[in-house]
């Protein structure tokens, strides 16, 4: 049997399986065990086993489980209601101050979060009242908290940044140090737009009531403290990685333990908090672990039946070149982003993209800026957006999902922006990580 | 029913039992970091204990996710049918999954037997035995297996009885 005739087998089971609704995780293994058993026979199959006993032996893999730890300790650790009022005091007379104080906070919680569920579910529930109180657009509140939430996974530490790294054998350092950047221009595109519009009516963004302005400006240096732990955990965990005196692991655990230490400031902290973390932790580590598992499954077996080798050929005989490629390769990003979430798009298309990546000479660390700025628009796209679904689930009653999938349009259009000067210019990416020592 | 109890319950202890991992992991992290950095005198082992230790969370979880069915599903058309569709769409799915986590628990123990045999270390300065980590892959799949052929059940009773058990 042809490996062209495979392919369109293999992508038809594995597709029926999907819209029947078997899980992800499942839906991958199953296709890998059935190909390799009907191509290969059942000897063949401990090639499966042997692929997850090596991924999860992976040092740089902890890191994900710790990250995902922090990020859950520090949702319920009380750091984001002062770390977003410290910010929002300031933007008393400023129209559409507080949707800029929200997009501010989100980013310097980004730098202490790695995931957006974490995220966008804590401003869900902190900065969206506080805009909906003071008469602020619906619209433009729900935007603002969905796609400034979702900057968690482009400005490090980013659990999608892990998944990329090791699937494409970058330095996750180099990508978090990468991510910065990006991640700091779309914050600005995203304040930007909200003070124009607030300008131009000023209806939209109602600037705060008499009684709120009136903090003198000791009394609003002295919320500045409610900076310093966030300060100090996103210096230990992005200071450490850029000056490389910590791996990303190593990182993730002193920033953990810095999650903790914020609780127990803000007397937050007890066992049942720990454990409640412990948990959830695992439910959703185990769930993207085991869909890692899957995916090299099918890769492996596609790989040893000459698949990846009949793609790169296929896609390089398209004599697209370079700019061509990098066009479509994104094409299928955002298409897939309607449909599966980013873990599954990163492990089923990156090493099909991997080898063309190496023919073209692109720098894999700026593909791993720009596959993550692509997801930033798949966490808004229907009909699958888990970022709308995150912040539908913290929403007052009567707010729908579509009215959350229209509040994001303005904001896809700056993000289409980003990618956009990030594909013309490299070096927004590149720049910064050019400047580490190793 | 009785037996689905029981499975859920394995999968809820086996969850929280295997959580504690991870406070355990930035424990041993942050120590390794002290020596390390503060006093200069590395471990030989914390490394590789982080990596046995998350290695084993990840296999053993996997039934707990399933439990609350956190495994993400591509759900365009899957949300739009009746809960009960749906359920007879799981039934005839599971299939699918029975393959995959039967072969993990087959081959994955035949892999572990092998190690078992010649007690295999990692051999690393530390050099801990590793085959109870490659035990870890069949018991994790086990559990899993066992958890999925609970929701069948469920989901075969709902499918034919049209309503929930």
């Amino acid at each position: 049997m042809s490996i062209g005739l495979i392919t369109i087998l293999l992508a038809s089971v594995f597709i029926i399986l999907l819209l029947l609704g078997l899980p992800l995780a499942f839906s991958t293994g199953s296709v890998a065990v059935l190909f390799t058993l009907i191509h290969f026979g059942p000897d063949v199959l401990i090639m499966i086993v042997t692929r997850i006993f090596t991924m999860m032996n992976n040092f740089i893999l902890v890191a994900v489980p710790l990250f995902i730890f922090m990020a859950c300790i520090l949702e319920s650790s009380g750091v984001a209601e002062d770390l977003f009022r410290s910010v929002y005091v300031w933007s008393g007379r400023m129209r559409g101050g507080l949707g800029v104080a929200t997009i501010i906070a989100c980013t310097i919680m980004a730098a202490m979060v790695g995931i957006i569920g974490a995220e966008i579910t804590t401003f869900g529930m902190i900065a969206l009242p506080a805009m909906f109180k003071r008469g602020y657009d619906k619209q433009l509140a729900l935007g603002s908290v969905c796609c400034g939430g979702a900057l968690a996974t482009l400005i490090p530490p980013s659990v999608v940044f892990i998944m990329f790294g090791l699937m494409a054998g970058v330095s996750v350092g180099k990508l978090y140090i990468a991510g910065i950047l990006p991640g700091l221009l779309l914050a600005l595109f995203y304040s930007a737009y909200i003070l124009i519009r607030a300008y131009l009516n000023p209806a939209l963004a109602p600037t705060a009531p008499p009684e709120e302005r009136d903090i003198s400006l000791g009394q609003k240096f002295r919320m500045l403290t409610g900076l310093i732990l966030p300060g100090f955990i996103v210096l230990a965990v992005l200071g450490s990685i850029y000056l490389g005196i910590a791996t990303p692991t190593e990182a993730a655990g002193t920033g953990s333990l810095g999650a903790i230490i914020s609780a127990a400031v803000y007397r937050r902290l007890s066992w049942g908090m720990i454990r409640d973390a412990a948990i959830r932790t695992m439910r959703i580590t185990c769930m993207l672990i085991w869909l890692f598992f899957g995916a090299s499954a099918i890769i492996g077996y596609y790989t040893l039946a000459g698949g990846t080798d009949f793609v790169t050929q296929g896609l390089i005989g398209l004599k697209l070149g370079p700019i061509g490629t990098l066009v479509v390769m994104q094409l299928i990003w955002v298409i897939l982003g309607c449909f599966i979430d980013w873990i599954g798009i990163l492990l089923l298309t990156i090493p099909l993209f991997l080898p063309i990546i190496r023919e073209f000479g692109f720098d894999p660390v700026w593909i791993g800026v720009l596959y993550c700025l692509n997801m930033q628009i798949s966490y808004i796209s229907p009909p699958f957006g888990p970022g709308v679904f995150y912040l539908k689930a913290v929403t007052p009653e009567g707010i729908t999902v579509g009215q959350i999938f229209r509040s994001t349009i303005p904001f896809f259009f700056l993000m289409v922006l980003a990618l956009v000067l990030n594909n013309i210019f490299p070096q927004i990416a590149l720049w910064l990580p050019g400047t580490m020592i190793k | 029913m009785k037996l689905l109890n029981i499975i859920d319950k394995i999968s809820i202890w086996s969850g929280n039992l295997f959580s504690a991992i991870n406070p355990i992991i930035v424990f041993i992290v942050v120590y390794e970091i002290f020596l390390r950095y503060l006093f200069n005198a590395p471990t030989i082992w914390a490394n590789e204990a982080v990596v046995y230790l998350a290695a084993v969370s990840y296999l053993m979880g996997g039934a707990y996710s399933h439990y609350y069915r956190a495994h993400v599903r591509v759900d365009i058309l899957y949300l739009k049918f009746s809960p009960r569709t749906r359920a007879i769409l799981d039934v005839v799915t599971f299939f699918f999954t029975f393959l995959y986590l039967g072969s993990l628990v087959w081959v994955g123990t035949k892999y572990a037997l092998e190690s078992l045999k010649v007690l295999e270390k990692t051999g690393s300065p530390w050099n801990p035995p590793i085959y109870p980590l490659k035990f870890a892959i069949p018991v994790g799949a086990l559990l899993l297996l066992l958890q999925s052929i609970a929701n069948f059940i469920r989901d075969l009773n709902f499918a034919v009885k049209g309503q929930k058990s």
